[in-house]
């Protein structure tokens, strides 16, 4: 406990971790300001240039009902056929409304599901980059070999940094989602617009509640890939090559192997499940002796999604750990 | 072993991979001993396979075969029992660059659960008080060693390991590095100090263990080193020394130039050398015993071999004189 909370004091004097928690607050600040801009109420010219627009297309909507009855007219009286009661095609229901010309109100479930939606990248490269930079800070300052001979057993201190750089981005992660939705929530308090809606307040924490166990994952990961490589260019380029190899290519040489990509299963995680599809051929029913192959729709759900990245976590911090213990300390 | 040691090792060896995947051995079978209390030179060429010595009694890299033994504990089984009486220098000091040397030393102190008041007890043992709240990265290099003696004093160990703790520092700071070591093993401290620099180690040292291509070469007390390679060799300042050399040589004794002084070896005494030349009636005007000094007996003991490690497949080098004497057997 006492190695946990001296590494925690050292991640929170890093200035750089400082710095992505507050390019992360930037951008729920971001939302934010996307909702104080969608709440603001329609000008008089905004109103007026919409009921302009929305004239011009009942107008419009006249001319062609009636100009498709006339024609429908004219080709019965040329003996064409056509319909037989040149009924206009367009009925009410499909008549312009006022509402699609003027500014849409503010819907709160709309403005935090952006958000929260809009945040999950930023939080989870934060967060995994968090854990980049506590580890490799220390190899690259060459302060670990101080360090281990203050703190000699390795696994300890192994599994104190690998905890204090989860730890570490929890706040920023929550600080981040806490601002955009506290804020966004704020923004329609001031603007005396209604936080109602399906999901108003369920579907921002239900969103928080997958975000968090990911950002830990993320910084996990971070941290034992860093504790692998110890340098933050070579987690970088395994980051990019994993990107570009798997997480773009492999799905579309492979796509059976879409499930093994990140991307899928943080989907089905954050979403409930994920589609993915595969080209299967078999015997064409229609053709004897011929193949047909035809493109079907397979899913995973969010429980999959989860268990993917929680056995990536620990593969990657197994890893870590091994190499740590067995590689020696400049 | 016994427990009158701080550091005992025996067959210790280290080698290491090549990028050609051969190996090359920088610790050879080392069989070294710390006597407890007072300061324990460990001299060697560059590449001599001191530092890789330190780390594996550290613990931060692991030894290929051979036994290590601190404060009589096995390692590393032990470390993390003993390590709490080590404080140790390895190399350069390494420390947060952005945070300040208070800082930094309290963040190790909150590793090792010490009152943080101590923090500035230890930073004022080494005279940065006025300093420790600026950067890292801003302190002079004495200033950085100073920080990092101070850091292992946090501990308040019973055996401090410095690693070349005088590399890069002027003059006052070699003299103010060499005061803090010689006031600790004062205090009773064990400090053990690697260096290449040996009139350096020659001042402050107890005793000594000279090794070359990973092997010891002689260890002992520093007296009884300089001691057995003593010679009887005088320096005589004459106003010819040319007219001087025969007479000289007369008596059966060598007699070389060196520079405007004759170095004369096998005489009996000095006073016989001023006897015989004013007989002559050369009159001396230098008379200086050659006096032998820890950088000649490096060097004896060191010829050819060093700097570096040598491949695995290179055999044994020859041994120079194995001078086992003194207090450190």
């Amino acid at each position: 406990m006492r190695l946990l909370t001296a590494e925690l004091e050292r991640f929170r004097c890093r200035p750089v971790l400082g710095l992505v928690a507050g390019l992360l607050l930037l951008a729920s600040a971001g939302f934010v300001a996307m909702a104080w801009s969608s709440t603001t109420p329609a000008t008089a010219a905004e109103i007026s240039a919409g009921t302009q627009d929305y004239e011009a297309a009942k107008v419009r909507w006249s001319e062609l009902n009636a100009q498709y009855v006339e024609q429908c007219r004219a080709r019965q009286a040329d003996g064409q056929g056509g319909d037989s009661d040149c009924e206009p095609p367009y009925d009410s229901d499909d008549a312009p409304g006022l509402d699609s010309f003027l500014p849409a109100p503010p819907y709160f479930p709309a403005e935090v599901g952006n958000a929260t939606t809009g945040l999950r990248l930023p939080v989870l490269l934060a967060a995994f980059a968090m854990g980049v930079s506590f580890v490799t800070a220390e190899f690259g300052a060459r302060t670990m070999g101080t360090w281990l001979t203050f703190a000699p057993r390795r696994s300890r201190v192994f599994a104190t940094k690998s905890a204090a750089a989860a730890l570490g981005a929890l706040p920023a992660a929550v600080a981040a989602l806490g601002l955009a939705i506290g804020g966004i929530a704020l923004v329609f308090l001031v603007r005396g617009a209604a936080i109602e809606g399906e999901g108003a307040w369920s579907a921002p924490l239900g969103d928080a509640a997958h975000l968090l166990p990911a950002v830990l994952a993320a910084a996990l990961l971070g941290a034992g890939l860093a504790f692998a490589v110890r340098h933050a260019a070579a987690v970088t380029g395994i980051v990019v090559w994993w990107a570009l190899a798997v997480e773009f290519t492999l799905p579309q040489v492979a796509p059976r192997l879409a499930p093994a990509t990140f991307g899928l299963n943080l989907r089905a995680w954050f979403e409930g499940s994920a589609r993915y599809a595969v080209t299967e051929c078999g015997p064409d029913p229609d053709l004897a002796g011929a193949v047909g192959c035809h493109d079907v729709d397979r899913s995973i759900g969010a429980s999959q999604g989860g268990l993917f990245l929680l056995l990536a976590t620990v593969a990657v911090l197994a890893l870590g750990a091994v190499v740590f213990r067995r590689r020696a300390v400049t | 072993m016994t427990a009158d040691l701080a550091i005992s090792t025996r067959g210790l060896r280290k080698t290491y991979r090549k990028l050609n995947m051969t190996r090359s051995v920088a610790v050879e079978g080392l069989d070294l001993d710390v006597p407890v209390g007072g300061v324990h030179g460990f001299l060697g060429p560059n590449g001599s396979g001191k530092t890789t010595t330190i780390r594996m009694l550290l613990g931060l890299i692991s030894a290929d075969s051979g036994t290590m033994r601190l404060f009589d504990q096995e390692l590393p089984k032990a470390l993390p029992d003993v390590v709490g009486r080590v404080g140790a220098i390895v190399e350069q000091p390494k420390f947060f660059p952005n945070f300040s040397g208070r800082r930094n030393l309290t963040l190790l102190a909150g590793a090792i659960g010490v009152d943080p008041k101590l923090v500035d007890v230890v930073i004022a043992d080494v005279g940065l008080a006025d300093r420790a709240k600026d950067r890292y990265r801003g302190y002079s290099l004495g200033m950085k060693q100073r920080l990092a003696i101070a850091a292992t004093l946090l501990k308040d160990p019973d055996l401090l390991i410095f690693d070349e703790p005088t590399n890069g520092l002027d003059p006052a700071g070699i003299h103010e590095i060499r005061g803090i070591m010689r006031g600790l093993a004062d205090r009773g401290k064990t400090v053990l100090v690697s260096s290449h620099i040996l009139n350096e180690v020659e001042l402050v040292a107890d005793t000594v263990s000279i090794i070359a291509q990973g092997r010891l070469v002689a260890s002992g007390t520093v007296s009884g080193l300089l001691g057995a390679a003593a010679t009887t060799a005088v320096r005589v300042g004459v106003p010819d020394p040319a007219a001087a050399g025969p007479v000289l040589a007369a008596q059966g004794w060598t007699a070389r130039l060196d520079g405007n002084l004759l170095v004369v070896e096998g005489a009996p005494d000095p006073g016989r050398i001023t006897q015989v030349l004013a007989g002559a009636g050369i009159f001396v005007h230098e008379l200086v015993p050659v006096r032998a000094d820890l950088e000649s007996v490096f060097l004896e003991l060191t010829a050819g071999q060093g700097p570096g490690t040598r491949p695995e497949s290179a055999g044994h080098a020859p041994h120079g004189r194995r001078a086992q004497q003194g207090g450190a057997e």
